[in-house]
């Protein structure tokens, strides 16, 4: 009853605090479990192993806000790192191999929305056979190389603290504008409301939908981008459970799995519950197993919350 | 444009669904500055008929004119940038979305290239204040009840400068004065604008007051064009029926002395402040207000699909928990929702499933559910209620929206319930399914059920009730018994001057 008398814009705030609130809990919960944890350091360090799932997360956040989803972009994240490390390896100038592995992660994306707006199948599997052949292709690709010790220049957008934290910001910016103001980007929630209401109202959904694909794919070859940049080598088994992570964190964050609801705001929150819990743990000197399990128990809360939530405002 | 060219003209339109010829060879005409009202049956073809026009459908044969050019729509976008606008029979909003972003879909203010949502509330915010409803424009969509949703999407229709508006039945959940609102716009758009309408409705005294000309379908065929100055109401329904009418309400039986339901104080925010009345064995008592009065709030909080602050719902004298749905069903209560297609029908589920759901647990010994008396009970009911459909097996979803209404209320009416709770019974049922539905309310007072019937309709209220109960914000306002007021009483009553 209380809830009623909130306005509406107070209930929104309301609900993207939710998980901001679980953010600072966990974070202050670390600080004081571990004195390691307590200092600057820890905290741009989480930031920075945030970028890559970072600039991922923020293209799922399109796709999944339009109703789709999309389990591709881990293996589209490899084709792009071996693109540009058989690039460089080949001594492509730098410039030229960042601009085709971007245009590679687009095309992959496209295809994906294309192949899933013109058969009618549903996201899940068009993106789940997508995500074994990109993996397969860019296998092929590897075979027999040695991609790494990249030019110096390459290995500037991914070293230190600055540049790929900007990267990430950068492409959370993005998303947000695209969301709030550029006419896909505003449909796109009306889409993942209710496909039907969208066509009947003129909105062209198969052209937006490939659109967000299309961007998807490009959030992957930025995350490959900042991958093979920082580590100054190529792996075509990278991004391996990448999509699921994305996927994740855009739920931890309170964007709804059904579509027509959420942001990227919370996507930002949810990347960085994640980080935050990895980084906590291996402070305290936990395994990644166990740091799975732990991420495993805060999706259920995240979703479990969020339905509690909806539930009680149903019959507010 | 020349006097004699159409704003719009379909010619020998063809449209068959697998098993159903639903249009064949229609030819309609609009002229610019004219209501035109569409007519039919339940299953007729009306909603087919605009569905076409709309691209939501695809023609098998015939030909579209626009303003004398011939048009082939291949998506519902097409016919938006020729300038036509449409009201669907069932609600078309994203329940997700507030109500601004569903009022602007498709076509948000623009501002230098960007979304100008500044721009998108304020003028939603207008709108809403011009039709009086008070809802603010951040208000989710999917919280609304389904008469709040119908005046937003007629709202939306509203916000565009359109040629042509076609509106698929727009009042059947509204109650007087949300109609004079829409009446008014209407024909100010008209005279002014000189926009063409297409207008469906089963409320035939609307259909003969607001339109020009009329056109009748009947089993999916042209039955004739009209100057409706020159027509009787009368002489309308029997072309569109192919017979004349008879009366149709039925002479309601006397209620028993005995009380069967009986509701305390029921408080629910500031929705309900404290109702409290009472329904005999056999008895009617219809319900009726302006939309916010509390008509659905009320039915949902008896049956315990929201919850209530304070109040006591009571059976044949004893109190019964309805804190949940199937308690106030175990208690004999059954809820007929004004929602058919989100509450009351599984749309892809067939007509006899769809009866199953809440008649199998009395139709079953052990566990084994007896199929052959589902069977001879649904025929039975789709006999009574006229439910035009191949056989019992279509899927609803496949039902023209009348005959949804009209499946339903078998399904309720089977339940046996001490208690029926029926809202909006009769929202886009003919004249003939009306008859139906009116005489098989009449023969469940014989066995002694009581009814609450809340409705928008202040005719039905009254020709249909024992008793005429008007709320007025949460409150009981006033209540009429049988033969004591007029439809006038009534609207003096919602509006709160009595
Ligand atoms: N999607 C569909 N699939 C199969 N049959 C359909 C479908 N939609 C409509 N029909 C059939 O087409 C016929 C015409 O339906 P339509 O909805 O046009 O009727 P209507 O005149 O609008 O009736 P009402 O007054 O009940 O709304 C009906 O027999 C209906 O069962
Ligand atoms: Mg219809």
């Amino acid at each position: 009853m209380k809830l009623s008398n909130l306005t509406d814009t107070q209930k929104n705030m309301l609900k993207g605090m939710q998980s901001l609130i679980g953010l600072f809990f966990i974070y202050i919960l670390f600080m004081l479990l571990s004195p390691t944890f307590r200092s600057f350091d820890t905290f741009k360090t989480i930031l920075t192993q945030s970028t890559i799932l970072g600039a991922m997360a923020a293209g799922t956040t399109i796709v999944i806000i339009a109703g789709g989803l999309d389990l591709s972009i881990g293996s589209i994240m490899a084709l792009v790192a071996v693109v540009i490390g058989s690039m460089l390896t080949a001594g492509v100038p730098v410039v030229v191999a960042i601009f085709s592995g971007l245009i590679v992660g687009v095309l992959c994306g496209f295809i994906n929305g294309a192949i899933i707006q013109y058969t009618g199948i549903p996201s899940f599997i068009g993106t789940l056979g997508m995500m074994k052949a990109y993996r397969g292709i860019a296998e092929i690709m590897a075979s027999g190389k040695d991609m790494s010790a990249f030019p110096d220049s390459f290995g500037k957008i991914g070293s230190g603290y600055f540049i790929p934290i900007s990267i990430m910001l950068a492409c959370f910016l993005f998303v947000g504008f695209f969301l709030k103001k550029t006419k896909p980007g505003y449909n796109s929630f009306a889409i993942g409301g209710n496909t039907e209401v969208s066509r009947l109202a003129g909105i062209p959904i198969k052209k937006y939908n490939i659109l967000f694909y299309s961007m998807g794919g490009i959030f992957a070859a930025i995350g490959a981008l900042i991958q093979s940049s920082r580590l100054d080598f190529v792996q075509s088994t990278w991004g391996n459970g990448m999509e699921l992570n994305a996927i994740a964190a855009v739920i931890i964050g309170g964007t709804s799995m059904s579509g027509g609801i959420g942001g990227v705001g919370r996507t930002v929150i949810g990347v960085l519950i994640i980080n935050t819990l990895n980084a906590g743990l291996s402070h305290l000197g936990v395994g990644s197993s166990w740091q799975r399990i732990s991420i495993g128990i805060v999706i259920i809360l995240a979703v479990w919350f969020d339905t509690i939530q909806r539930k009680k405002e149903g019959k507010a | 444009m020349s006097e004699d060219q159409y704003l719009i003209e379909m010619k020998g339109i063809v449209k068959r669904f697998p098993g159903v010829l639903a249009l064949d060879h229609v030819n309609f005409q609009l002229k610019a500055g004219e209501i035109h009202m569409l007519l039919g049956e339940n299953g007729a073809g009306k909603s087919t008929l605009i569905k076409v026009l709309s691209g939501a459908h695809q023609l098998d044969e015939g030909e579209i004119f626009i303003e004398g050019k011939k048009v082939q729509f291949n998506s519902p976008q097409d016919p938006l940038d020729l300038g036509l606008r449409f009201i669907y029979q069932e609600v078309n909003l994203v329940p997700e979305l507030d109500i601004a972003r569903n009022m602007f879909l498709g076509i948000e203010p623009m501002k230098r290239g960007l979304i100008d949502t500044k721009k998108l509330y304020s003028e939603t915010e207008k709108y809403l204040m011009k039709f009086h409803i008070d809802l603010k424009p951040r208000a989710i969509v999917g919280d609304l009840s389904v008469t709040q949703q119908k005046l937003v999407e007629i709202a939306r229709a509203l916000v565009t400068d359109a040629k042509v508006l076609v509106l698929d039945e727009p009042t059947d959940v509204l109650e007087d004065r949300s109609r004079q609102d829409l009446f008014e716009s209407i024909q100010d758009l008209k005279n002014h604008n000189n926009v063409g309408f297409i207008y469906i409705s089963h409320r035939y005294q609307e259909v003969h007051d607001l339109g020009d000309r009329v056109t009748i379908l009947r089993d999916g065929k042209n039955a004739g064009v009209y100057n409706i100055c020159d027509i009787t109401l009368d002489e309308m329904i029997e072309k569109m029926i192919g017979q004349s009418v008879e009366k149709q309400y039925p002479h309601l039986n006397k209620p028993q002395d005995e009380e069967v339901l009986r509701l305390e104080n029921i408080r629910q925010g500031k929705k309900l402040n404290g109702v409290t009345l009472s329904v005999k064995r056999g008895e009617i008592v219809s319900v009726t207000g302006l939309m916010g009065a509390g008509k659905t709030e009320l039915a949902r909080a008896v049956c315990g699909i929201d919850p209530v602050d304070s109040g006591k719902v009571f059976i044949e004298g004893k109190e019964i928990d309805f804190s949940s749905p199937i308690k106030s069903i175990e208690g004999g209560m059954a809820y007929l929702s004004e929602d058919r297609k989100g509450l009351g029908l599984i749309l892809p589920h067939s007509i006899m499933d769809n009866y199953g759901l809440p008649n199998s647990p009395r139709l079953s010994t052990y566990g084994l559910v007896n199929k052959k008396q589902i069977d001879k009970e649904i025929c039975e009911y789709m006999e009574a209620l006229k439910v035009k459909a191949p056989s019992k097996h279509t899927k609803a979803g496949q039902l023209s929206g009348g005959n949804q209404q009209k499946a339903v209320i078998a399904k309720w009416l089977g339940t046996q319930s001490k208690v029926l709770l029926f809202d909006e019974p009769t929202r886009g049922i003919d004249i003939i399914g009306r008859s139906g539905v009116y005489s098989l309310m009449n023969e469940l007072l014989d066995q002694g059920i009581g009814i609450l019937m809340l409705t928008s309709d202040y005719t039905e209220a009254l020709e249909m009730g024992h008793k005429v109960v008007v709320l007025y914000h949460g409150q009981i306002k006033k209540v009429f018994e049988r033969g004591e007021a007029t439809e006038e009483d009534i609207l003096r009553a919602a509006i709160g001057t009595h």
